[in-house]
C-alpha cells in the first residue's frame, strides 16, 4: 500500500504513536502530540508517545474533542489511524464531561449527560456507599466524604467525573513575592511558570484549581508553586518526598516571599511545627508504629484550615497518602512532576483526586531556550585489577555487585576526571559509604552521607555553590532535590542494581543551566567484565529514552596507575 | 485448479486448436505465452465482444452459478436454460465454444463423466467483465462520519504466517506416527498467532479438522507448503530458506505478499464454494481504502454470490485485509490492501514514494523499528537475531543477550550480526548498540561443545612416534596433551590401517563410538534443491528418508481438496454436431433449413426430435415465432405442444398465457415448422 511520506506520525492501534524528529512537520506532529499524548522515550529519531485513558482525558479537559483529535491524528499519520485505536479513542474522549459532581445549597450532587449513563454508574455495587437519593432521572445526591473515593472509582471504571463542586477558600495569608530575591536580582517568573501557574488557577475553561503542571528536572517547579500560593493567599500544605526537599522549600520560601520564619512550619520525622505554610514529608504522613494503628500524622490535613495543598514530585506519592486525598477534594490541589508515568501505574488516581495535567512543558523547549543545560553522558570501562578480578568471580552472586561497585581502580579514575574537569564543580556519587569514604580522603574532599547532620549538609552545600569546595562526595542522600545549581560534572561510582529513577535524578542534579553556559558532563565508572556492565546498561537505557547520548570509554588494556590509599 | 497448470496437462491436440484461434494465435505471435494470453483482460474484452451472443450469456451464467467450482456437461443446460433466452441446444454449443476458446475445460472421470471448470485464476475475471460490481464508495465527508467496527487490531495474513514460520524454524513442528503435528508443538506455535477457529470458520471446510491441528496453524502449513516455504519431511515440517529468507519471500513487502496470499487464498479455497469465490471476485473490483456501503454491493452481486458475502468480508477482516464499520448505522466496509486483480491492476512495487521499500531503524536503547514496508525477509533475519517485542502497524523487536545467543548458535558473530544489521537498517548503528553487542559477543560464541574422534595413546613415546609418522600424521587433525590426538573423521579407515602396519591394532570404545562416530557431523545440505531448512523434531540434521521424499507440486499443500480436479484426465475431445445433436445425420435437411408445411405425424416427429434436442422450433402461421418446445400433449392426430416463446417476427395469433412467453400451440396453429440449431461450430 503505497504511503504518505510527508506525514510524521505513524499510529498504533494501542495508541502509541512514533514520531520521527528528522520530519519536516516534527514541531507541528510534537506540540499536537503534547495535547494528548504523553512522551515515552525518545532514543534517536524515534520519539514513542502513548495516548492513555488519562491522557485523552486530560485533553478533553483542556476543550479538546474526539472527532477534533481524530481529525488532527489522520492528518499527520502516515498509514491512517487504526480503526480499533479510532475507536477506543471516541470511547475515552467521549466519555469524559457526562458526569460532573457539582454543589447546591443541599449538598453534592452527581449529574449524568442521559440517564442511562446514571443508572449504568447507580448499578456499580462497589459503589453503593456514596449514594443518598436520587435528584431527578439524571441526578444522584452523594455522601460529602466519598467525593475523592467516588471520582477514584469511576476513573478506575472508565467514568471521569468533572468536579465542579468547587473548593473552599481556606484560612487568608498575606504572601507574595518579594521585589528582590537573595542575589538581589529583581524576582521575575519565567514565561511558562507563569503560564503554568496561570493555567492552574483558571484552566482553559476557567474551571481551575486543582490538577497537576508537568515540568522537566530543572525547570524550576518550586516556583509555580510559590506562584500559585501567591495568587490565592491562602495557608498552605507542601508536601515532598524527603527532608532535603523540605528545607529547600522553607529556603526558597523565605528567600523569594514575604514569608517569615514565624509563617513557616515543618513536619518531618524530627521537627512537627505546623503553621500557616506548613512543609512536611510523605514519609511522615504515612509513617505509623504498627501496622494496625491509625495514622497518626493525618491529623496534620485537618490541623488548619488548609486553602491549598501542594504534592511535589506527585509520582512518587504514596499510596497511603492517595487515600487521604480522597477525602481532601474540597480544598485546591497542585501536584507538581516531572513525569505522570508512575512506576505503580496509578496514573489514574493522580488524575482522579489530584486533578487533570493542567500544564506541560516540552523538555525540548526548555533546552533550546537555555533553561536546562545541555548534557553528555560517558561511561568509562574501569578494568580490575587481579586481586579484585579474582575476588569477583570467587565471591557468591550476592556478593559480586558490591566488589565491582566498589573496585578500586576507580579511584584512579575519579581522580583524572578531576584533572579533566579541573576547574568545573563536580559531584562524586556512590551507594557505598566506605568507599565514598575512602575516596573523600584520598582526594581531600568532604563527604556527605545520611548521617551527616542538616546543618552540617547545608553549610556543605552552600561553600560548594559559593565555589568555595571544588568538589563534593555525596551518598544517595544528593539524589532528590538538592539544589546545586553550580554543579556542572557527576561522577557516578558506584549505584544500586538497576534502578532508573536513580540514573535520571543524578544527573538531574547538574542539568541546572551555568552561569558560565557550560555543558553538563555526566560519568558513570563501571568495573569492566563484571555484572555492573549490565545493570548500567538498563539504568542508561532510561536516559537514552530520553534522548541524550550516552558514550562508552573503555580502558581494558591501558595500564592505570593505583595510587596507594585511594579506594577502599 | 488454475489456469496454468490446466494448460500444462491439455492434450497436445486440443491446445493446438487452441493456439490456432485467431485471437489466441495473434497474442502468441507477440511473444505471449499461452497463460498469459488467456488470463489477459485485454484478450477477455476482446474476445466478449466477438462471440456470438449465446457464448457469452452462457459463460456468464455459469460464471454466476458455478463461479470456478467443476460442473457435470450438461448441468447448465439443465440448470441454466430454464432463465430463458438461450435453449439447451445453444448452451450445449456455447461450451463447445468456450471450450475452443480457452476459458472453459474439460477433464472426463473415469466412468466417462465430462466436468467442465473456468479455473480459479479466469474465473474471477471473466465474473468482473461479465457481471461487473460498480458500487459508488462514500464521499469525503460520509467518510468521516463512518464508525470503524470496535473489533482489535488485526495483522495482515503475511505477518501472520511469519510469525508461525518462524516458530516452526524456532521450535520445530514434529508430526506423530499417524502423520499429524505434535499436540503440543502444534498449540505452541499457533499461540503466535492471533487468528482464531471462528475466524476461520468460512474456510474450515478446506483446512484438515480442528482436532487434527489448530486451524490457524492449518492455515499456515497449508499456505507456507503451497508457496514452498514449508516441507513436510518424515520427522515434521520444516523451512526452506533461501539466502537467509522464507524461500521466495525475500523481497516482498506484507502488502506484496498479502496481494499474492489473497490470489491463493482465493484459488486454493474460495474456488471450491461458489457464493465465496462470487462474493470474493465481486468484491475485489472495489479500490482500496475506500468505504462502500454493504447493502449497494450486495445489490449487485450475482445472486449466488450473495450467500457468500458476509462470510467472505469476515474472513477479509480477520485477516486483517478489510475493515468493517458502520455509516449512520448502516454496514460499511472497504478494503486495506490492493485487491484488484493482477490481470486487471498488474503489480507494482507497493512502496513508499521512492518505490524502495522501507527499512528499520536501529535504535540507541536497542530496539528495532520495523514499519509496514520493510520487507519480509528482513523481518525474517530480525526474527533470528532479535526478541519481538510488539507486531503491530510497526513491528518492534528487541536486541537481548538471549537473543544474540540465539543468534550465534545460527552462525552469527559480532561482526556479521552487525553487518546484516547495517544492511538491514542501511545505516551506520548507534554507538550505543554497537557498544551493547561487543560486551554481549565477548562472551557470546567463544565456546562450543563438539564431538570428536579421539586416538588415545597409553604413553607420550608412542604418541610422539605416531605423530612423527608421515602417514599416520595426515589423519591426525590436533595433539591434545601428550597422549591423545583428534583424529580427522573422514581419515579413520586410513588412520587404523595404519597403526595396524605398525603393529598397533586399534581398540574401539563402544560407549564413545556411536557418539564420536554418529552424532557429530553437521547437515550442511538439508532440504531440497539446495535450500537450506530448519525446524523439525531433529534440527538441521537429514535423514536418508529426506532424499526420498517427493518435491513440491503446484497443487501442494495441506488443504483438503473438495474437487481435486488433478486426479482426472483432461478431456482430449470436443464433441462434434453429431454428439451434440444425436440422430443429425439421419434427419432431412429440409427440416433444418426453412419453415415448412408438413402432415401432422411428421410435425409431430419435428417436434418431438426438438424436444429431445432441446433446441426451438420457427412457427410459421399468420406470422413467424421461434418457439422452444417442451411438452407434447394429446393423441396421435389432436396434439398440443407446450412451450415457450423467445422470439415473435410478426404477428401472431398464439398468445402467451400469464407465465411470460408459455404457450400452447396445436396442430392447426403449427401451420409450418422448422428446428432451429445454432450456426456452425
Amino acid at each position: 500500500m503505497p504511503f504518505d511520506d510527508s506525514k510524521p506520525l505513524l499510529v498504533q492501534s494501542d495508541g502509541t504513536v512514533l514520531l520521527d524528529e528528522r520530519h519536516a512537520r516534527y514541531e507541528e506532529a510534537a506540540a499536537a502530540l503534547g495535547e494528548w499524548a504523553e512522551l515515552h522515550k525518545r532514543p534517536g529519531q524515534w520519539h514513542t508517545y502513548r495516548m492513555t485513558p488519562f491522557t485523552l482525558w486530560n485533553a478533553a479537559a483542556s476543550g479538546w474533542t474526539s472527532e477534533a483529535v481524530l481529525e488532527r491524528l489522520r492528518s499527520l499519520s502516515r498509514y491512517g489511524v487504526p480503526a480499533s485505536w479510532e475507536h477506543k479513542l471516541r470511547g475515552y474522549m467521549d466519555a469524559y464531561g457526562r458526569l460532573k459532581l457539582v454543589s447546591d445549597g443541599e449538598g453534592l450532587k452527581l449529574l449524568a449527560a442521559e440517564p442511562g449513563l446514571l443508572k449504568t454508574v447507580t448499578n456499580i455495587g462497589a459503589l453503593a456507599a456514596a449514594w443518598l437519593k436520587p435528584s431527578g432521572d439524571r441526578a444522584i445526591r452523594i455522601r460529602p466524604e466519598t467525593r475523592g473515593w467516588l471520582k477514584r472509582e469511576l476513573a478506575a471504571k472508565g467514568f471521569p467525573v468533572v468536579d465542579e463542586a468547587g473548593y473552599r477558600a481556606g484560612e487568608a495569608l498575606d504572601l507574595a513575592f518579594r521585589d528582590a530575591g537573595s542575589n538581589g536580582k529583581p524576582i521575575r517568573l519565567r514565561d511558562y511558570q507563569s503560564e503554568a501557574a496561570a493555567a492552574f488557577l483558571h484552566g482553559k475553561d476557567g474551571t481551575g484549581g486543582s490538577g497537576v503542571v508537568v515540568l522537566p528536572c530543572g525547570a524550576g517547579k518550586t516556583w509555580v508553586g510559590m506562584a500559585v500560593m501567591a495568587a490565592l493567599r491562602c495557608e498552605t500544605l507542601i508536601l515532598t518526598p524527603n527532608t532535603v526537599s523540605v528545607t529547600q522549600w522553607v529556603r526558597e520560601l523565605l528567600q523569594n516571599t514575604t514569608l517569615t520564619e514565624a509563617d513557616i512550619g515543618v513536619y518531618t520525622g524530627e521537627t512537627k511545627r505546623v503553621r500557616p505554610v506548613t512543609v512536611a514529608t510523605y514519609q511522615v504522613l504515612t509513617h505509623r508504629k504498627a501496622k494496625e494503628e491509625s495514622n497518626p500524622h493525618w491529623k496534620l490535613f485537618g490541623e488548619r484550615n488548609w486553602g491549598l495543598i501542594v504534592y511535589d514530585e506527585v509520582h512518587l506519592l504514596p499510596a497511603p497518602v492517595f487515600r487521604m486525598t480522597a477525602d481532601l477534594q474540597a480544598t485546591r490541589r497542585l501536584g507538581l512532576t516531572a513525569t505522570l508515568v508512575r512506576e505503580d501505574g496509578r496514573e489514574g488516581d493522580v488524575f482522579a483526586l489530584i486533578g487533570p495535567k493542567k500544564y506541560e512543558l516540552p523538555w525540548l523547549r526548555l533546552e533550546n531556550e537555555g533553561w536546562i543545560a545541555k548534557a553528555t553522558c560517558r561511561e568509562l570501562r574501569v578494568p580490575m585489577d587481579e586481586t579484585a578480578a579474582s575476588a569477583y568471580t570467587s565471591a557468591p552472586k550476592r556478593s559480586r555487585h558490591r566488589i565491582a561497585g566498589e573496585n578500586p581502580m576507580k579511584a584512579e579514575f575519579v581522580r583524572r576526571l578531576l584533572s579533566r574537569h579541573e576547574s568545573e564543580p563536580t559531584l562524586i556519587i556512590g551507594q557505598y559509604l566506605d568507599q565514598l569514604r575512602g575516596i573523600a580522603e584520598s582526594l581531600s574532599l568532604p563527604v556527605i552521607t545520611g548521617s551527616t547532620p542538616q546543618p552540617e549538609r547545608r553549610r556543605l552545600f552552600d561553600r560548594f555553590n559559593r565555589g568555595e569546595l571544588r568538589a563534593l562526595v555525596v551518598s544517595k542522600v544528593a539524589n532528590f532535590a538538592v539544589d546545586l545549581p553550580e554543579a556542572s560534572v557527576a561522577i557516578q561510582i558506584s549505584g544500586s542494581f538497576g534502578s532508573r529513577q536513580e540514573e535520571a535524578q543524578r544527573l538531574g542534579r547538574i542539568l541546572r543551566p551555568k552561569r558560565s553556559q557550560a555543558e553538563a558532563h555526566f560519568y558513570t565508572l563501571v568495573s569492566e567484565g563484571t555484572e555492573e556492565v549490565e545493570f548500567a546498561r538498563r539504568r542508561q537505557r532510561f536516559l537514552l529514552e530520553q534522548g541524550y547520548r550516552y558514550e562508552i570509554e573503555s580502558y581494558v588494556g591501558v595500564a592505570v596507575e593505583r595510587k596507594e590509599g585511594a579506594g577502599r | 485448479m488454475k489456469l496454468s497448470e490446466t494448460l500444462s496437462r491439455l492434450p497436445p491436440a486440443i491446445r493446438e486448436r487452441l493456439e490456432a484461434e485467431p485471437l489466441i494465435a495473434a497474442r502468441l505471435k507477440e511473444g505471449r505465452s499461452l497463460t498469459q494470453t488467456l488470463s489477459d483482460a485485454d484478450w477477455a474484452r476482446e474476445w466478449a465482444a466477438r462471440a456470438d451472443r449465446a457464448s457469452v450469456e452462457t459463460l456468464r451464467r455459469i460464471v454466476a452459478a458455478y463461479a470456478a467450482t467443476p460442473f457435470e456437461a450438461e448441468k447448465p443446460e439443465r440448470e441454466l436454460a430454464s432463465e430463458g433466452g438461450l435453449t439447451g441446444a445453444e448452451i450445449r454449443v456455447a461450451l463447445v465454444r468456450l471450450r475452443q476458446a480457452g476459458i472453459v475445460f474439460a477433464v472426463r472421470k473415469l466412468w466417462g463423466e465430462t466436468l467442465l471448470y473456468v479455473p480459479a485464476d479466469t474465473a474471477a475475471l471473466w465474473q468482473q467483465l461479465l457481471l461487473p460490481v460498480q458500487s459508488r464508495p462514500l464521499g469525503a465527508q460520509e467518510e468521516r462520519e463512518v464508525r470503524a467496527d470496535p473489533r482489535e487490531f488485526r495483522l495482515p495474513l503475511s505477518l501472520e504466517l511469519l510469525a508461525a514460520w518462524s516458530g516452526i524454524r524456532r521450535h520445530g513442528l514434529p508430526i506423530t506416527a499417524k502423520g499429524v503435528p505434535h499436540k503440543a508443538a502444534a498449540a505452541r506455535i499457533a499461540s503466535e498467532m492471533r487468528l482464531s477457529e471462528a475466524d476461520l470458520a468460512p474456510i474450515a471446510f478446506a483446512l484438515p479438522q480442528a482436532s487434527v491441528c489448530p486451524l490457524p496453524l492449518s492455515l499456515a502449513l497449508d499456505l507456507g507448503l503451497h508457496f514452498g516455504v514449508l516441507v513436510r519431511r518424515p520427522d515434521g515440517f520444516a523451512v526452506t530458506e533461501a539466502e537467509g529468507a522464507p524461500a521466495g519471500w525475500a523481497g516482498r513487502t506484507p502488502a506484496e505478499a498479502d496481494r499474492e496470499l489473497l490470489e491463493a487464498a482465493v484459488c486454493r479455497y474460495a474456488s471450491q464454494h461458489a457464493p465465496l469465490y462470487g462474493a470474493a471476485a465481486a468484491l475485489r473490483a472495489l479500490a482500496p481504502l475506500r468505504w462502500h456501503r454493504e447493502s449497494d454491493v450486495i445489490a449487485q452481486m450475482p445472486e449466488q454470490a450473495r450467500g457468500g458475502f458476509q462470510a467472505w468480508i469476515g474472513l477479509m477482516s480477520a485477516w486483517g485485509w478489510m475493515e468493517r464499520g458502520r455509516w449512520q448505522a448502516e454496514p460499511v466496509f472497504r478494503w486495506n490492501i490492493n485487491a484488484a486483480l493482477p490481470s486487471l491492476s498488474p503489480s507494482g512495487p507497493e512502496n513508499g514514494p521512492s518505490g524502495e521499500p522501507e527499512r528499520i531503524c536501529v535504535l540507541p536503547d536497542l530496539e528495532i523499528m520495523v514499519p509496514p514496508g520493510v520487507t519480509l525477509g528482513c523481518r525474517w533475519r530480525l526474527e533470528e537475531v532479535a526478541e519481538r517485542v510488539t507486531a503491530d502497524v510497526v513491528s518492534a523487536y528487541r536486541l537481548t543477550k538471549a537473543g544474540c545467543v540465539a543468534a550465534s548458535r545460527r552462525g552469527y558473530g559480532l561482526a556479521s550480526l552487525t553487518a546484516a544489521l547495517e544492511e538491514l537498517s542501511k545505516g551506520p548503528l548507534p554507538d550505543s548498540v554497537r557498544s551493547t553487542l561487543a560486551d554481549w559477543f565477548r562472551t557470546i560464541g567463544r565456546l562450543s561443545l563438539a564431538s570428536a574422534v579421539l586416538l588415545r595413546v597409553r604413553d607420550e613415546e608412542l604418541a610422539d612416534r605416531i605423530a612423527a609418522d608421515p602417514q599416520a600424521v595426515g589423519a591426525l587433525a590436533e595433539r591434545l596433551g601428550t597422549t591423545a590426538f583428534i583424529v580427522r573423521p573422514e581419515a579413520m579407515d586410513d588412520l587404523t590401517r595404519r597403526l595396524n602396519e605398525l603393529g598397533y591394532p586399534v581398540n574401539v570404545d563402544p560407549d564413545g563410538a556411536s557418539a564420536l562416530l554418529g552424532g557429530g557431523r553437521e547437515d550442511k545440505a538439508g532440504g531440497t534443491g539446495g535450500r537450506k531448512t530448519s525446524g523439525t523434531a531433529g534440527g538441521n540434521r537429514k535423514s536418508k528418508a529426506d532424499d526420498a521424499f517427493p518435491s513440491v507440486r503446484p497443487e501442494a499443500g495441506w488443504a483438503c481438496r473438495r474437487y481435486d480436479l488433478a486426479v482426472y484426465e483432461p478431456d482430449p475431445l470436443l464433441p462434434g454436431r453429431s454428439e451434440l445433436f444425436p440422430g443429425w445425420d439421419g434427419v432431412p435437411k429440409t427440416w433444418l433449413q426453412k419453415p415448412a408445411s408438413y402432415h401432422p405425424s411428421t410435425k409431430r416427429k419435428l417436434i418431438e426430435l426438438a424436444i429431445a434436442w432441446r433446441t426451438a422450433l420457427r412457427v410459421g402461421n399468420e406470422g413467424h415465432l421461434t418457439f422452444v418446445p417442451e411438452r407434447l400433449e394429446g393423441a396421435e392426430e389432436s396434439w398440443r405442444v407446450r412451450g415457450r416463446i423467445i422470439r415473435r417476427d410478426e404477428v401472431s395469433s398464439a398468445a402467451p398465457d400469464a407465465s411470460g412467453g408459455a404457450v400452447a400451440l396445436t396442430a392447426e396453429e403449427c401451420r409450418e415448422l422448422m428446428i432451429v440449431l445454432p450456426s456452425d461450430l
